[in-house]
């Protein structure tokens, strides 16, 4: 589904060039669970931006369900962004002036999706996740792990094909982290490819692959025991 | 999805309630201003466009030379416009008015002292369109006719309805009635209430003045044929000049020229440029500046909203991100921003047009208008009102729109809590925060740039009312004498008796008042061997006026026990020596346009005999004790009031057939200025707003950024800054983009008062000092207003401000 070829990314500013991935490739195929490690400042937020079409790659290809999307423009990516992936934040980026209906509906309303349609598919949505009973809330009135919950009824709500969680946990507890967790395994299992960067050893285990980065480089790649294969090191 | 914008924005606005408040309240005090000075403009600008073919209808003004010495006057000769109608075809028609100033009216035992009287040729009301209550156009086509306006028919005969026919008397003749009209709701330059046909003027005078082109006596209008071009028509009026005028001149020895210029109707309310006019009419230059501080006074509120925007932008910056993640498209974002100010505008409207309504009395009082809903609800004001919102939110909201949806979704996301950081290249250059600091330069760039014309015009006005004039106004009462023979035959025991009363200090004649309007007459003066015409002011005295004046004079004054002096004597003002080139002028001979000649016996010291707009002009005073229009009192300054009463009651006992009119001196002459005393009002009015619009802009941003160095704060406080120190942190970028404000706005701003200086004949030296005041006080200001936020942050315990964050 992903493909990525030598993807690299430097940011500058006046005084100094960071590179934030050095020629990066990898593959993500679909109904894939990803699990991203790495320390701070290796490039993981970076390198799940570039999948996420958050961000433009600075050099190497990049395919998405076999079409290169490295040259795409802001508006191209935008309408590929809206139709095909769900993001989940660690900061959860609800919107503070609408209501838990209207923050999961909002992706809807961008897709030009009908209101009644719009309600069925959020209804259902809350409906899976158990939020239901919130949706008048507004985000401030509920705990972190509920709003986490909204975040990620947000993302699936279009039906992604994929979904891309940034440190989904981090700012949870571990009742409410591995609540999340438990989530995001049943979305895989549902049929949805999910790549997840994190910093829990514990939460990428519940992947089956796990890639970890350093310096901007993959370093290592490893399958877990959600997917029975065997260890492989690169390097 | 408009709907999901809608909320948002409506939610937004109540989780932001100061922020709300400073947008609203500021756009709203902004606009009620610029509608209130819509209004005002547009009125003055309607002037006399209401009449039917006003587009034809032009006035002839004159311009007069005479040996080398021109003079613009609005006025023209009853016998020119007759002749051009005669020879030009494409003048369809003509109207003269003769206006005969101040009149006492009587009704059996009702009595008034009336202005707005007018003779006029029997066109007039094809020419000036009015409803009739009763009568019809030809209301003036017989002699001894006369139309009135409603309320004076109401004011003499009780109703509008009863007036025809009935005699309205005039000190020497009756007139009767023959119309009413209503009074027009629509603006006009013409003034008068009373117009008697012209066919009722004396037969003597009216062939005496039709033999004169020079007699400026009335005002000419024209109406054009269909069809016909103003330029063709004027480029003809030299061929008239040499046909008509050219050989009177000839005939009468007159060393002079007369040419005629076209003004159309629409255009004379509002360009004063020719003398003799109508004295309400208004001020151009006025109407820009006004036009100008409207303008200033939006772009000050909108500028707010601009800056909170942008400076909430960080703070929004999440679910600006979150939309786009979300799938939101750059357009959608656009139509967003430009959403949330549309609903804000409206919000503002709607405020502000409560507030215009409250103003109405207020602003009426200022502008003598009459504004109230009605004029609110004109389609050219709705319209106007739709154009604004429009401009409005497109203003306040492009900056937000187009900045914040220029920002990648990763951008956005980052964003938060901090300023340029994340922005590189142009946008850190153009980025919220610098166009910030740039707005609020502007912004009181404006404000002290307000101040410091305030400052000037306040002193301009101070000047001209503290000026010495050259003659003493206080404690003079001027009381109007009736012009019918047997008061103006008793006019010595009306002086004498008026003496008698306590209090009294002296009494004088004069036909002008110091401080008004005087007349000007040909003089015949022999100059280096040769006679040569001067149009010199004159005014008739007694020989008590120079000396309860309290003026200077050269040589002696006239002397009311010399009957040569009253025929042959002449008192002449020092810019008349200079005028005519005389440096020791006592003895001269000079001759007036009435054949009286005889010597200059004095010289006065110059002295400020019209209002300080215009020089000091040469003036003529000759001697005439036994016929007056005014006479000056001048009452002891001990209980002035009761002095006054008692003057009043014996005058009233001493005329009891004509109606009262009495006035000080020094009101008189302080109506001159009124005019400046109003623009001043408006003045003061709109830059205490623009202040306080400033102000509120100022006092968010210092919110926004007291609350963005929060944790700064604390940090800061933990390791032993002084709450002073933190509010210099706080306020000194703002200081100085105050002062950095007034050292642009300043020059700007004394270029334009120094050009509206020029216009006075007398105007104060503008020093330094109101410009340092401005540039203090918009510091002073702005200082506390920043600094009382910054005190709250500074004195809050530094651990909260860390847990804060």
């Amino acid at each position: 589904m992903i493909t990525l070829q030598s993807i690299s990314k430097v940011y500058r500013t006046e005084d100094i060039e960071t590179l934030a991935l050095n020629e990066i490739s990898m593959e993500v195929k679909k109904g894939e669970f990803v699990a991203i490690m790495g320390p701070s400042g290796c490039g993981k937020s970076t390198l799940l931006n570039l999948i996420g079409m958050l961000d433009s790659p600075g050099s190497g290809s990049y395919l998405f369900d076999g079409k290169e999307v490295s040259g795409y423009g802001e508006k191209e990516r935008a309408k590929l962004r809206k139709a095909s992936i769900g993001f989940v934040f660690q900061s959860f980026n609800l919107i503070d002036e609408l209501t838990v209906f209207e923050n999961i509906e909002l992706p809807l309303i961008y897709m030009r999706m009908s209101a009644s349609e719009r309600r069925q598919k959020v209804e259902e949505v809350m409906q899976r996740l158990h939020i239901a009973h919130r949706a008048k809330h507004f985000p401030q009135q509920l705990s972190g792990g509920q709003q986490q919950r909204v975040a990620v009824c947000r993302a699936i709500v279009i039906e992604p094909k994929l979904i891309l969680a940034d440190e989904p946990t981090g700012n949870l507890d571990s009742r409410n982290g591995e609540e999340v967790m438990r989530l995001l395994g049943q979305l895989n299992e549902e049929g949805a490819t999910v790549v997840m960067v994190t910093h829990s050893q514990e939460h990428a285990l519940r992947a089956q692959r796990i890639v970890h980065l350093l310096d901007g480089q993959v370093i290592s790649e490893e399958f877990t025991s959600n997917f029975p294969s065997q260890k492989l090191t690169l390097g | 999805m408009i709907r999901n914008y809608l909320i948002s924005s409506w939610r937004a606005l109540l989780r932001n309630r100061l922020e709300a408040v400073i947008n609203i309240v500021g756009l709203a005090a902004g606009i009620s201003a610029a509608i209130l000075i819509y209004l005002y403009v547009s009125s003055e600008n309607s002037y006399d466009t209401h009449h039917k073919d006003g587009d034809r209808i032009y006035r002839i003004n004159s311009v007069l030379e005479l040996d080398g010495q021109v003079d613009r006057v609005a006025r023209n000769s009853l016998r020119s416009v007759v002749e051009l109608h005669e020879d030009y075809p494409e003048i369809q028609d003509y109207c003269r008015v003769f206006d005969i100033g101040k009149q006492s009216i009587w009704y059996g035992s009702k009595m008034f002292s009336e202005r707005n009287i007018c003779f006029a040729d029997s066109s007039y009301f094809t020419f000036f369109t009015y409803d009739f209550i009763s009568g019809d156009e030809h209301c003036l086509d017989e002699p001894m006719q006369i139309a009135i306006s409603e309320e004076v028919a109401v004011k003499y005969f009780g109703d509008a309805e009863s007036a025809i026919g009935k005699q309205l008397k005039f000190t020497l003749k009756a007139y009767q009635v023959s119309a009413v009209f209503k009074s027009s709701e629509k603006e006009t330059h013409i003034p008068y209430t009373f117009i008697i046909s012209m066919s009722s003027l004396n037969r003597g005078f009216y062939q005496q003045a039709m033999g004169d082109y020079f007699r400026m006596m009335c005002f000419d209008y024209i109406k054009l044929a269909p069809g016909a071009e103003v330029a063709q028509l004027e480029s003809k009026l030299d061929t008239f000049y040499n046909k008509r005028i050219g050989p009177w001149i000839e005939q009468n020895q007159v060393n002079g020229h007369l040419s005629y210029s076209l003004q159309p109707l629409s255009d004379i309310h509002l360009n004063n440029s020719w003398n003799y006019d109508y004295s309400g009419n208004g001020n151009a230059q006025y109407l820009q500046i006004f036009s100008i501080i409207g303008i200033f006074l939006l772009v000050v509120a909108a500028i707010n909203y601009m800056n909170l925007s942008t400076a909430r932008s960080s703070k929004r910056a999440r679910e600006i991100g979150a939309r786009m993640v979300a799938g939101a498209s750059r357009p959608q974002l656009i139509f967003q921003f430009y959403a949330e100010a549309f609903i804000n505008v409206l919000l503002a409207l709607l405020l502000a047009i409560g507030l215009v309504e409250m103003l109405f009395p207020v602003f009426n009082g200022l502008t003598d208008k009459h504004f109230g809903y009605r004029e609110l609800i004109q389609p050219e004001v709705l319209s106007g009102l739709a154009f604004l919102v429009v401009c409005m939110t497109l203003i306040s909201g492009s900056y937000p729109a187009f900045y914040l949806s220029s920002v990648r979704p990763i951008e956005a996301l980052k964003m938060q809590g901090n300023r340029n950081a994340h922005l590189s290249g142009w946008k850190k250059w153009f980025g919220p925060a610098n166009l910030r600091r740039s707005l609020v330069v502007l912004q009181f760039s404006i404000a002290a740039g307000l101040i410091v014309s305030t400052l000037v015009v306040y002193g301009q006005l101070e000047y001209m009312r503290n000026k010495d004039l050259g003659f003493n106004q206080e404690g003079v009462v001027a009381i109007t004498v009736p012009g019918d023979s047997s008061t103006q035959g008793r006019l010595k025991t009306l002086r004498d008796e008026l003496m008698k009363q306590p209090g009294v200090k002296g009494v004088a004649s004069t036909s002008s008042i110091p401080g008004g309007q005087f007349g000007k007459l040909y003089f015949v003066v022999t100059l280096n061997g040769q006679r040569t015409n001067k149009l010199l002011g004159f005014s008739f005295i007694d020989d008590e006026f120079i000396p309860l004046m309290n003026m200077k004079l050269e040589g002696r004054n006239f002397d009311r026990a010399r009957t040569s002096d009253s025929l042959s004597s002449f008192i002449i003002n020092e810019a008349c020596a200079r005028f005519l080139g005389w440096e020791d002028p006592i003895g001269n001979i000079l001759e007036n346009g009435f054949g009286m000649r005889g010597r200059i016996i004095g010289v006065v010291k110059d002295f400020h005999y019209a209002s300080l707009h215009n020089p000091i002009e040469p003036m003529v005073f000759m001697h005439q004790p036994n016929n007056a229009s005014n006479l000056l009192v001048r009452l002891e300054s001990e209980n002035v009031a009761n002095s006054y009463d008692q003057v009043m009651n014996k005058w009233k006992e001493l005329v009891p057939n004509h109606p009262q009119e009495s006035y000080f001196l020094e009101d008189f002459i302080r109506k001159n200025y009124i005019k400046e005393g109003k623009m001043l009002q408006v003045f003061g009015y709109f830059t205490v707003l623009a202040v306080l619009i400033s102000c509120l802009g100022l006092l968010g941003l210092a919110s926004f950024s007291t609350e963005q160095r929060t944790k700064e704060i604390g940090i800061r406080k933990v390791l032993g800054a002084s709450a002073g120190n933190i509010v210099m942190r706080l306020t000194g970028e703002f200081l100085l983009l105050v002062i950095l404000a007034s050292l642009l706005a300043l020059p700007v701003t004394a270029w334009f008062l120094k050009r509206w200086l020029e216009g006075f004949a007398y105007a104060l030296d503008m020093s330094f000092v109101p410009f340092v005041l401005s540039a203090m006080s918009a510091v002073v200001i702005a200082a506390l207003t920043v600094s009382l936020l910054a005190w709250r942050a500074a004195l809050s315990n530094p651990v909260k401000a860390l847990r804060y964050e």
